[in-house]
Order: C-alpha cells, then sequence, then structure tokens
C-alpha cells in the first residue's frame, strides 16, 4: 500500500520536517540570541540568560552580584582582589584586572565577559574578542557613565528593567545629595590616595566631591590621579584633606597624619580636618557609591 | 679534522633539537590552568611557544653576531641600545593611540628600533675609531632610550603607564598565531643572512684589524651587520618587549659546545635560543600563577648571575 | 726596466681631524714615503718609536684605507698594477700583514686560526674546504714548527707559539709579500732563529719580506737593506751594511752612543750601546 495514502502520515512527515527546521532554527538562535552594542561600539552577540560570567574587573563583578542576586554561580570568574560581595572571593580568579590570564578565561568557557575601559588592558580585550568570546565593555572610569554601565551590564545578564530601576533610584538618590549640597559652602577639598598622589579631575572622586559640594582642590590637573609636589600642596591650602584608604590600612593614614601635621600653617591642619575615608564604596559603579557619598558628606560636613 | 666533526655535530645539534623539542612540550602543557582544553592549547599556548622561539633564536643570533662585530663576548642586543629604541617607539605609540596593530605587532617598536640603529649606522660611519666609539654610542643610547621612556612614564596617565610597564620588560601574553607566524618568517630570513655572513664573522673574530688583514672590508660587514641586526632585534622587541640576557648567554654556551665558528656556531644558537626562551616564557606563566612574571624578569633573574661568572672568569683568565 | 714587486710613493697619512684646515690637530704620522721592493729581498723598517712603521705597513695592507678625504694620500703598485683602491680580499692574497699579538676573544683552535687565512678569501656558503686548502695550512704550519700546536686553544699558547701560529696563518693566505709587523719580538731565541732561517727560505722561493724589529740584532741577521723611517719621513735607505753605521743610526736616535761591531759567524753588523 503506497505510504502517503492516508493523510496522516502526510501529516506526521510534514511536521517532522518542520519540526527539524524549527529545531535548527532555535539551536541557532540559542546560540547568539540577540545582540547587544557595548559601551565601545562594538556588537555583541549574546544568549538569553548567560550562565557562565566572568567580570574582569572587581566593579564588575559587584555589579554582576548585585544583578544576579541569588544566582551567583552563573559568575564563573572574577578578577582577583574581588572582595564584594564577600561570597564572590570563593570564585576562581582570572587574575589581575591590568592583566589577566586569557587561558584561564579560556578554560571557565564563558558565555558572556564584562570588561572596562577603564583598567583592562585594550589588547588583551581584543584578543579575547578575536577568539569570538563575547565580551561586553563597560566604561567604569567616569562618573556620568555609572548609569549606562549599569544598564549596559544589566541588558548583559539578560536583566534589563532590573538595570533601570537602580539607574532610577541612584539618580535618586544622588539628587537628595545634591540639593543638600546646594545650601553648603563649597569647601576646598584635597582627596589623597597615596604618598604625594591625589585625585584629579578626571577621576571618579573628583565627580563623588562635586556632588556633596565641594570643590576638587586639584581640580584642575588633566590626569586621574596626579603626583603632586608639597610645595604645591602648601600653596593650594586646601581647608580640608581627606585620605582615602582602602582595607586595612590604618597605617598608612596615621603616618600622612603626622606628615602633614608637621606643617601647621596649613589650614587643614589648624583647623584638624584631616580625615581618613575608609571606603572602596566610593570606587564601585554600583549602588553602593551611594553609600560611600553619604559617607564623604557626613566626613566633611558633618551629621546633617 | 673535518671527518671528525662530523659525528660530534650530529650529536651537538641532535641535543639542541631534543632540548627544543623537550621545552615545547613542556611549554604546552603547563600554563596557568592545570587541565586545559585543547582551544587553551590551540589558541593561547601553541601561538606563544611559537612566539617565544622565534624570539629567542632573532635575540641569540643577534647577539652572537654582535659579539663577532665587537669581538667582545660581553656583547648584548641591548648594548647598541636598539631594544631601548624600540622600547620607546612602543612606548610614545601607545601613549598617542598610534598603535598600529599588524597582526598583534606594535609597529611604532619596530620604527623606534629602525631609527635609533640609523643613528647608530651614522656613527658608524665617522667611527674611525672604531669598535669601542661604537660601543659607548650604543650604550648612550641605551640611556637615551631608557631615560625617555622613564620620562614618558612620569608625565603620563595611569592606565597607559600599567600597560607599558607590562609590556616593556617582556610580554609574550600578547601572541596570536598570525603574528608569531609573521615574525617567525622575519626572524628566519633575517636569521639566514646573518648565517650568509658567516666568513666574515669569523673573521673578525680575529679583532679588526686581524680582519683586515684577512681579507674583510670591514666597514662594508660592520654596516651590513648592524643593519641586519638591528632590524633584528627591532622585530624582536615590537614581538614580546625587551627581552635580555639571551643574546649574551645562548652564544656564550653554544660557543662550548661547538667552537666559535660562525657556520656552525648561529644554527645551534638559533636553536637553544628557542629552547631556552621556550623554557623561561612557560616559566613566566607557571611560577606565580593566574599572575604572570615579564618574562625579561625569568631571563634577567638567570641570565644576570651566568653573566657575572662568564665576566668573572674572564678576568680570571686574564690576570 | 723591471717593474718593482712592491712600489710604494709618496705615501702621506694623518691621524686625527679630517677638514682640511684644521692642520693644528693632525698628527702626521707619515709624509711622502717613497720606496720599492724586489722580488725575494728582506728589508727591515727601522726608526724610533712613532716614526710611522706600523702605521706604514698597516696602510700597505690595507688595514688603513688611503682615504683622499682623511687627508691620505699615495699609490701603491704591485707589478705595475695599482694596488690603492683594490678590493680588500684581493690585496689580502697579494699582501700579508702579521702583527705582533695574535689575539682571540673567543676559543679558537690553532689550525682553526689558520684556516680562516683560507676561507676568508672563499665565496659561498658551504664551507667546502678543498684539498689544496688543506695541504697549504698544514705546509704553512710545519714551516714556522706549530703543527703540533694545530688542536690547542690559543689561548692555552704561549706569545711566542701564538705568534708562530699567527706567520703560519699568513702564509696560508697565499700572499708573497709579507709584513710583519714585530712579530718576532715575542719569541724565544730558539724561535727566532729557526724563523729567521724560514724567513732566508722563503725570500729564496722569491717571498718579498718587510721587517719591523725593535731588536735591530735580530732584524740585521736576516734582511739585506733597510729603510730608515723619522717622524712619518723616509730619511735615509740602503743595504743593511750601510745602515746599521753610527752615522746613519744617529740620525734615528741622536742622543744615544753606539758600536758597530759584527756578528763573526754570518758577518752580519750588530749594534752595541754605550755606556
Amino acid at each position: 500500500m503506497p505510504f502517503y495514502k492516508t493523510k496522516k502520515n502526510r501529516f506526521v512527515d510534514l511536521s517532522a520536517v518542520v519540526g527539524v527546521l524549527l529545531f535548527f532554527a532555535l539551536w541557532g538562535r540559542g546560540a547568539s540570541a540577540r545582540e547587544m552594542q557595548d559601551s565601545t561600539g562594538t556588537k555583541v552577540n549574546l544568549v538569553d540568560a548567560p550562565q557562565r560570567i566572568v567580570a574582569l574587573a572587581p566593579s564588575l563583578g559587584e555589579l554582576a552580584a548585585d544583578f544576579l542576586k541569588q544566582d551567583l554561580n552563573r559568575l564563573a570568574g572574577v578578577s582577583e582582589f574581588t572582595d564584594y560581595p564577600p561570597a564572590l572571593k570563593k570564585l576562581p580568579s582570572v587574575g589581575p584586572y591590568n592583566h589577566f590570564s586569557i587561558e584561564k578565561i579560556l578554560s571557565l568557557k564563558p558565555d558572556l565577559i564584562l570588561a572596562t575601559q577603564d583598567g583592562n588592558s585594550k589588547e588583551q580585550v581584543l584578543h579575547l574578542r578575536e577568539m569570538n568570546l563575547p565580551v561586553v565593555t563597560v566604561d567604569t572610569g567616569s562618573f556620568e557613565e555609572i548609569g549606562r554601565s549599569i544598564r549596559l551590564v544589566s541588558q548583559a545578564i539578560g536583566v534589563p528593567r532590573e538595570g533601570d530601576r537602580m539607574v532610577e533610584q541612584l539618580n535618586t538618590g544622588l539628587d537628595r545629595i545634591k540639593k543638600r549640597a546646594e545650601s553648603r559652602p563649597h569647601l576646598k577639598v584635597m582627596l589623597q590616595l597615596g604618598d604625594d598622589i591625589v585625585a584629579g579631575r578626571k577621576s571618579f572622586l573628583n565627580d563623588a566631591l562635586l556632588t556633596v559640594g565641594a570643590t576638587n582642590v586639584y581640580g584642575d590637573s588633566n590626569f586621574h590621579y596626579p603626583k603632586v609636589a608639597l610645595e604645591d600642596v602648601l600653596h593650594r591650602d586646601p581647608d580640608a584633606i581627606v585620605v582615602i584608604v582602602f582595607g586595612d590600612e590604618m597605617r598608612t593614614f596615621e603616618d600622612m597624619r603626622t606628615r602633614w601635621n608637621r606643617y601647621p600653617q596649613l589650614k587643614a591642619v589648624k583647623n584638624k580636618r584631616i580625615y581618613l575615608l575608609r571606603s572602596d564604596a566610593l570606587i564601585r559603579p554600583t549602588l553602593r557609591i551611594l553609600e560611600g557619598i553619604a559617607l564623604l558628606e557626613r566626613t566633611l560636613y558633618g551629621k546633617d | 679534522m673535518e671527518k671528525i666533526r662530523v659525528s660530534k655535530l650530529v650529536t651537538t645539534f641532535g641535543f639542541g633539537a631534543a632540548a627544543w623539542v623537550v621545552t615545547a612540550v613542556i611549554a604546552l602543557s603547563w600554563g596557568a590552568v592545570n587541565d586545559p582544553s585543547f582551544e587553551v592549547i590551540r589558541q593561547v599556548r601553541l601561538p606563544r611557544a611559537i612566539l617565544a622561539s622565534a624570539i629567542g633564536v632573532g635575540l641569540s643570533v643577534a647577539g652572537a653576531a654582535l659579539q663577532a662585530l665587537f669581538a667582545n663576548p660581553l656583547c648584548e642586543p641591548y648594548t647598541l641600545g636598539i631594544s631601548s629604541g624600540a622600547g620607546l617607539g612602543a612606548v610614545l605609540g601607545i601613549s598617542f593611540g598610534f598603535q598600529w596593530m599588524v597582526a598583534g605587532l606594535t609597529g611604532t617598536a619596530f620604527l623606534g628600533a629602525i631609527v635609533f640603529s640609523v643613528v647608530l649606522y651614522l656613527i658608524s660611519l665617522k667611527a674611525k675609531g672604531g669598535n669601542t666609539t661604537l660601543l659607548l654610542a650604543g650604550v648612550m643610547l641605551g640611556f637615551l632610550g631608557s631615560s625617555l621612556v622613564t620620562l614618558w612614564i612620569s608625565l603620563s596617565d595611569s592606565n597607559g603607564v600599567q600597560n607599558a610597564m607590562n609590556w616593556l620588560f617582556g610580554d609574550l601574553s600578547r601572541a596570536r598565531l598570525g603574528g608569531s607566524l609573521f615574525t617567525v618568517a622575519g626572524v628566519l630570513s633575517l636569521t639566514a643572512l646573518l648565517w650568509g655572513e658567516w666568513r666574515n664573522l669569523d673573521g673578525l673574530l680575529m679583532g679588526e684589524e686581524g680582519a683586515a688583514a684577512l681579507g674583510v672590508d670591514v666597514r662594508q660587514v660592520r654596516r651590513k651587520v648592524i643593519v641586519l641586526v638591528s632590524l633584528l632585534i627591532g622585530l624582536c622587541v615590537s614581538a614580546g618587549g625587551m627581552i635580555g640576557f639571551i643574546g649574551l648567554v645562548v652564544p656564550h654556551f653554544s660557543r662550548r659546545m661547538i667552537g666559535s665558528l660562525h657556520l656552525r656556531l648561529i644554527p645551534l644558537c638559533a636553536i637553544w635560543g628557542a629552547a631556552t626562551l621556550t623554557l623561561a616564557d612557560c616559566l613566566a606563566r607557571v611560577v606565580v600563577r593566574p599572575y604572570e612574571l615579564p618574562v625579561g624578569v625569568v631571563t634577567a633573574l638567570i641570565g644576570a648571575p651566568v653573566f657575572l661568572w662568564i665576566m668573572l672568569k674572564r678576568q680570571e683568565r686574564e690576570s | 726596466m723591471e717593474t718593482s714587486f712592491l712600489q710604494v710613493c709618496g705615501i702621506s697619512y694623518a691621524w686625527g681631524s679630517r677638514s682640511e684646515d684644521d692642520a693644528k690637530n693632525r698628527k702626521i704620522a707619515l709624509d711622502e714615503v717613497s720606496f720599492e721592493l724586489a722580488k725575494g729581498e728582506i728589508v727591515v723598517l727601522l726608526g724610533p718609536n712613532g716614526s710611522g712603521k706600523s702605521t706604514l705597513m698597516k696602510v700597505i695592507s690595507g688595514i688603513l684605507p688611503l682615504v683622499r678625504a682623511d687627508g691620505a694620500s699615495g699609490s701603491m703598485r704591485y707589478l705595475g698594477q695599482n694596488l690603492t683602491s683594490i678590493p680588500q680580499l684581493r690585496r689580502a692574497q697579494l699582501i700579508a700583514y702579521i702583527g705582533s699579538d695574535l689575539r682571540a676573544q673567543f676559543p679558537m683552535s690553532a689550525e682553526d686560526t689558520v684556516f680562516l687565512g683560507r676561507t676568508c678569501q672563499k665565496f659561498g656558503f658551504l664551507r667546502r674546504v678543498s684539498e689544496e686548502d688543506i695541504r697549504t695550512v698544514k705546509w704553512a704550519m710545519e714551516l714556522c714548527f706549530c703543527w703540533d700546536l694545530r688542536e690547542r686553544n690559543l689561548e692555552t699558547l704561549s706569545g711566542g707559539e701564538r705568534q708562530l701560529v699567527a706567520l703560519a696563518c699568513g702564509l696560508a693566505q697565499g700572499a708573497r709579500i709579507l709584513l710583519l709587523d714585530e712579530t718576532l719580538s715575542k719569541m724565544d731565541i730558539n724561535h727566532q732563529a729557526a724563523v729567521g732561517k724560514v724567513l732566508k727560505g722563503l725570500a729564496r722561493d722569491g717571498y718579498t719580506i718587510l721587517l719591523v724589529s725593535h731588536d735591530l740584532n735580530v732584524a740585521s741577521e736576516w734582511a739585506e737593506r733597510a729603510i730608515l723611517l723619522k717622524s712619518g719621513r723616509k730619511v735615509a735607505e740602503g743595504s743593511i751594511h750601510e745602515m746599521v753605521s753610527e752615522e746613519k743610526l744617529r740620525l734615528l736616535y741622536p742622543n744615544t752612543g753606539v758600536v758597530i761591531g759584527r756578528n763573526p759567524v754570518t758577518g752580519a753588523p750588530k749594534v752595541f750601546f754605550d755606556r
């Protein structure tokens, strides 16, 4: 009896063919479900919900963790010195952000790599792209870009609405602080990071300072973190000196305070306005920056 | 005389080739991860091993040629200051965003090497005092290059600096297959040209006057060798940063194995240079993983004591 | 007219500044030196330190090129052919300069060193050492009493032994004009005498030998003629007996008293210094 005699058989065949075609179409789609553009303008093909994410900077690890919430196992690797949230410390490290190990990354088989223009080597990122790995770059070096970075990372991870929500929260928080800042005297502050290194105009810290209503005494410098001469500091005579310390470097702060105390002509010394600020939240492009800025605000202007 | 040597040749070169194969296998098997996938080996370790071999060949042959040229076993590619020129070129390129990438190589480094070697060449035209003047000029050029690099680092911004510091002291992590093969081709052709000069290089072993007495056109040979060596060094530094001591140590030990005559010395230096740098690069990747030591640091840590030892032995012998 | 073997004409050479008008800074090493050498003769260049003897030898052998722009001038002819600007390779096949201190900074065996005399003159990538090369090297080394030293490293040889190797190397080049610049100075008396005999033998075979020796008495044994140089200028020339005389030597060493004697066996003139 001929095979196609019955309508049922034909139907089965047709649906089988369509099914196979659909399968291949979906399979292909599954491998690159969507396309997005990152901060460098590169178009990146990503799966809908990446399950093996590698973050190439501590700030990116933090941001990713914020969006992943409980699903931290979707993070396959982080950069060295990632410490927030503490759960990330247990994840495999791909090396320091300025020179990570490509071998390590490859072996983690990532389906999304988060990189930053501020710290990761352009060449290494290019290398990763050349190996057809999906890399989404954000620019975490600039305050204005925080919003955009948050949105890009949330989009990459597959939760764009979370990103929008976070940006809203961030902007609301910043507006509140800026409002308070309007009525304040503009203190001239020097933000010190190391022996003679201060935050210049192009740094994150500079923008944080401006938000709370103070001015950066070295705000005219084009560098991120210029090295300054002692004479120049004495000349500029800031109203306050804030020593920013990461981790537990109490001793550095003591050393620096002792050093400045040797120059009693400084306003900051006379008015005892040499402060220690222990907060890496100030430099993370996540919601935590609000904490950091609030801390800075309290330090400079007291509890309002 | 020649007959006895054949078996010695076979064993010496055979040993060298075996050493290279062994180090290549080690370099492919060890790295930042313990259980590498095939992709890791193919995309990361293989280009690096190829590049390390190529640069090892280039630097050790350049070293041997320079030692013959200056009749001084303490000569190094850096004694001419050309690698500092290459470093300067690269670092300026990064700073001005002129990173011209040809299969991953930094074109400005190449330009820097050529500029410094042209200056050296012009000096060599005037160098009636011969080799001493040239050596000093090279040392000064080296200082100039390094100082300019330091100046640039102190004037510049933190990001670029970090990247340059990684690269300057030897960094093969940027190795891509295309770039590595390009470097291999370049190094092999320049090495072949230098190898072809073996008669003149042998003559120079007797010193400049001795060479002239033997019939070598010293001025012309000096020029030719400088150009070839500069191109070789420029290529190697462009591809992998400043890596020292290979050009000193490999020729020294090769000579002990096979003598000073360049027809055999140059290929043996090439083989052992490839093996040495491949191993050094592997160590650089493995010792503090997932961090990476700059390869130049590894070669310096091993090479500098060897350099001192060679120097002291020479003093001993001379007294 | 018979063309002399080697004819040197008006050689001038100066060290120091290059420009024509900066004459103050130039040290004149040679000033219009001319002489001729015949085939098969042994001639000694006599003169005080700094008189330009080495410079003259190096100019003849091409080690110091006669570049007009550097203030040098003059011409040289070999059997009538202009030697002044021939390629160094060709010149090394005609003239061998043998210096006073053979040193190699790298490990080299004596034999390899002598072979350099042959390989540097050849072309081609492979080290095709012909039968003739091997024979020539053996001949040269045996003649110079260093064949037994052939496997030894140059560094392990004494000064005199190295000089024997240097001489062999010069001979291996195939040159028929030999310039010996203090070559015999480091050798012991034994070797000096033996080498002297060898030189005489070579001269009989048609080699032309120009010697520089600080030891007059050694040179006077073997040389037939002498050329006297002082401050870069040729002040006298003639047979060895004529030149090794009180009046001629006073031209060179005005403040030294000398007495001339004779070797009782060979009759060669000897210089004895007055106290």
